[in-house]
């Protein structure tokens, strides 16, 4: 009897879990021949040598949240003072680190202590101090403020910060060298853009030298190389397409591009979110949306930045989970989106997709290998057919992570090599077998200890980049 | 349904596969054909012969590379450019009906050889790209106008695009414009004469213009913001040129905008608390010290640092910071920072 009910829930349940991976895949098959084709467009516009090169941008105000992170702050803003932009300036906003990441920026750069006002265009935490220099030419200043959280540090930056618009980059990032420049871009073509997305590509997995990446090499750490070819996918692919139809709903923390008055008008970074850059991007567009303002928001993938990922599997737990828990907080605070919005919201399929694909996924996972395990128990599972789904999911997984490759290599002039390639084969595979159900295990469990946690930075352990020096 | 779906999935994701190999393997074979028919062509322009099929654009690429080494050696004839503009006149219509990358670049390799180009005829043709403006299009096309320098045919240009609505930087247009190389006063007094009929950023993008090449535009700019038209950035523009040029007419109207009960937007009270830097009266201290009490902060910023600018007395200065309005106070304080930090000059 108790088959006549468990066996009609299997079939529906299959029904549904192959629907939903058909869905997927169509979404990333299409994202990705849609990339590709708009990229290739790229290169041929990079080969006819068409870009908008222009004498003067607008200025830039870089702001770098840190927190403890001692390790890598001085790498990174010496990095970030040798851009090549015509005028920038850095902020640092140090959260109440407990470690020494305000005394070496004081001590190697000389900052001095300043009384300078600062108007409170969005509400922080207490500031302390403020400090200012000039490195290289460029105008370095540092905040010192009571710990409030990643948004709140970023808004105390913006308060401080001279220019009409900021970059928010992480404090153990790199941007590469034009990659300001890369990033205005979309500013200049369309005064409507209010916020632009840049690419962002695992440090662990490049040497640098001058601002530039000048190899590449996918590590064996299997940590870092499933990350590296995950970002590769999900950026190439995804971000891309979504950009062509200005559906863009996440500009990554780790580097974005924003008009400050556009942030300022929506009350600045949340600094009760775990997801403080989704959650700011879906702020912007409901308020625009809602004050019918023209905006865009864009992703430039020309523009590069070089972020630290978690080299341990704890790291990656850390992380994933944050992610993942903003992810829902940002879907559920604005789950307007995804109604009958005023006059056919143009978010709402981009929205969904979040919401089915990214915030379900892994729930929906659990189902499927429930119902496999289910019906092989109960000797209905047809196996071949399960095998089948499997090197079909894995032949996928190549294609697109190939085409990302190929992209990289050819379109954006990286110096790859083919052991690359072949390495990221292996990674394909480790991901295919381990790498995804462990982040959907993460993700899964994420909601065990949401409450006493959900705003914490989550310590990771840093590592120095690897910079050449100049001969 | 399910097994030919996913068979249709496999035969998919085969297509991508080989599509994209092709695509590397493609882009290495061309990359050693374009040098061997660049090599190809630059001797044929070195015979002071026309390559063939340069509609096609891959050819084009090959013949601008080939004209670009050969500058670089020193080997071009000068005759030759000349020869080969009806050819490329010749090719508008062709490259017309192509896609807003190769228009683009069309538009370049023109921008490129202009000087050695000089017939109108080319020029008014790339008008023509602007019917289907993209930003790379129409920025290369203005480029080619700007260096071949008829003023009439970048009028035209600005109109069309106004007529199209399509926004142009414009910091591009001012840039672009100081790039024309006839008189830029006469340039500026042309330009002056129809903006007004422009959208708004090539109108902002003129006056940005005008305030670097010309300095007699005093009584007309003022005409202008009294007359209350034009946007609210094109008018704060013009407020800006009577810092560079200063102006004393317009003195009692910046001061009026300086004046916080005028009802009108703050922007024009920012601006005008740093142009008033150019009118060092009196009147003026005076007036910044009452804006320094402004409720707009930038207002305040901009008043205390064209206090400081007028080198207004120490003592002026903190009289303000013992005032009684705390924010006022509080700029002044870090004004007379800033003082004290600077360097004594004897």
């Amino acid at each position: 009897m108790l088959t006549e009910f468990v066996i009609p829930l299997l079939r529906i349940s299959s029904y549904f879990f192959i629907g939903y991976v058909i869905v997927y895949t169509t979404f990333l098959f299409i994202s990705v021949i849609f990339s590709f084709l708009e990229l290739t467009r790229k290169y041929k516009m990079k080969g006819f040598g068409i870009q908008l090169k222009h004498a003067f941008y607008y200025p830039v105000s870089i702001v770098v949240a840190a927190y403890n992170e001692e390790v890598t702050i001085l790498s990174t803003i010496n990095s970030l003072v040798k851009l090549d932009y015509r005028l920038y300036e850095v902020v640092v906003v140090d959260d109440g680190s407990k470690d020494a990441t305000a005394a070496k920026m004081i001590e190697t750069y000389q900052l001095k202590k300043v009384s300078k006002p600062v108007q409170i265009k969005v509400n922080t935490q207490k500031v302390f101090e403020i400090y200012e220099g000039q490195v290289e030419n460029v105008k370095v200043t540092l905040v010192r403020k009571e710990n409030g959280g990643k948004g709140d540090a970023l808004n105390a930056g913006i308060n401080v910060a001279s220019f009409p618009y900021f970059v928010t980059i992480d404090a153990d990032s790199m941007l590469q060298k034009d990659a300001l420049e890369k990033a205005m871009q979309p500013v200049l073509r369309d005064e409507t853009t209010i916020a632009v997305g840049g690419l962002i590509r695992i440090s662990q997995t490049a040497r640098f030298k001058d601002g530039k990446a000048i190899s590449y090499e996918l590590p064996w750490n299997p940590v870092i190389s499933m990350q590296a070819v995950e970002y590769e996918r999900s950026f190439l692919a995804s971000r891309v397409f979504m950009n062509q139809f200005n559906n863009n709903l996440i500009i990554s923390g780790a580097f974005g591009l924003f008009k400050k008055s556009a942030v300022i008008a929506v009350g600045g970074y949340n600094p009760k979110t775990l997801g403080e850059d989704m959650d700011l991007v879906m702020r912007m567009i409901m308020h625009f949306t809602k004050n019918k303002s023209p905006f865009r928001i864009e992703y430039e993938p020309s523009a590069v930045c070089w972020s630290q990922a978690p080299h341990q599997f704890s790291d990656l737990r850390k992380q994933r989970k944050r992610w993942y828990l903003g992810l829902f907080q940002s879907l559920k605070e604005y789950r307007l989106m995804g109604s009958g919005f005023k006059r056919g919201f143009r978010f709402l399929w981009s929205y969904y997709y979040y919401f089915f694909f990214e915030l379900l996924a892994p729930f929906i996972e659990l189902v499927g290998i429930f119902t496999i395990l289910l019906s092989l128990y109960l000797d209905l599972l047809f196996v071949p057919y399960v095998v089948w789904l499997f090197l079909l999911y894995l032949l996928f997984n190549f294609t697109v992570t190939l085409t990302s490759f190929v992209l990289r290599i050819y379109i954006q002039d990286s110096k790859d090599r083919m052991q690359n390639i072949w390495r990221a084969i292996v990674m394909i595979l480790l991901e295919t077998f381990f790498y995804r159900y462990a982040l959907s295990y993460i993700r899964v469990t994420a909601f065990i200890g949401y409450r006493r946690n959900k705003h914490s930075w989550g310590k990771i352990t840093r590592t120095e980049q690897t910079i050449e020096e100049e001969k | 349904m399910v097994a030919h779906l996913l068979w249709g999935y496999i035969i998919v994701s085969a297509g991508v596969i080989l599509y994209v190999a092709g695509f590397a393997i493609s882009l290495e074979f061309q990359t050693r054909r374009k040098e061997d028919n660049r090599d190809r062509i630059k001797q044929m322009i070195q015979e002071d012969r026309v390559p063939p099929k340069l509609h096609q654009t891959f050819q084009l690429v090959c013949f601008d590379e080939a004209l670009k080494d050969l500058q670089t050696e020193g080997e071009l004839s000068p005759h030759y450019l000349p020869r080969v503009e009806g050819t490329f006149t010749s090719l508008v219509d062709r490259y017309k009906g192509k896609t807003t990358e190769e228009r683009a670049y069309f538009a370049q390799v023109v921008t490129r050889y202009t000087g050695s180009f000089s017939k109108r005829e080319l020029y008014q043709s790339l008008l023509t790209f602007l019917e289907k403006p993209n930003m790379y299009v129409t920025e290369n096309v203005l480029q080619a106008l700007y260096l071949h320098g008829d003023v009439t045919l970048i009028q035209i240009a600005y109109q069309k695009l106004s007529d199209a609505r399509r926004f142009h930087h414009p910091k591009l247009i001012a840039d672009g414009l100081s790039t024309v190389s006839s008189d830029q006063e006469e340039l500026a007094q042309k330009m002056w004469k129809d903006a007004t009929s422009y959208q708004p950023s090539i109108q902002l993008g003129i006056v940005s213009f005008i305030a670097r090449a010309s300095s007699s535009f005093q009584e007309t700019f003022l005409q202008f913001l009294q007359s209350e038209e034009g946007s609210l950035d094109m008018r704060l523009e013009m407020m800006r040129y009577f810092r560079k040029y200063p102006y004393e007419p317009a003195y009692p109207y910046l001061m009026e905008l300086l004046n916080p009960d005028n009802g009108l937007a703050a922007e024009y009270r920012i601006v005008a608390a740093s142009v008033l830097s150019a009118y060092p009266k009196p009147s003026t201290i005076a007036a910044l010290k009452q804006a320094m009490k402004d409720r707009e902060w930038y207002v305040r910023v901009n008043a205390s640092q064209t206090l400081n600018d007028l080198n207004v007395p120490v003592e002026e200065l903190t009289s303000i910071v013992t005032g009684d309005d705390r924010y006022a106070s509080e700029m002044a304080a870090y004004r007379l920072m800033e003082r004290s930090a600077e360097p004594n000059v004897n």
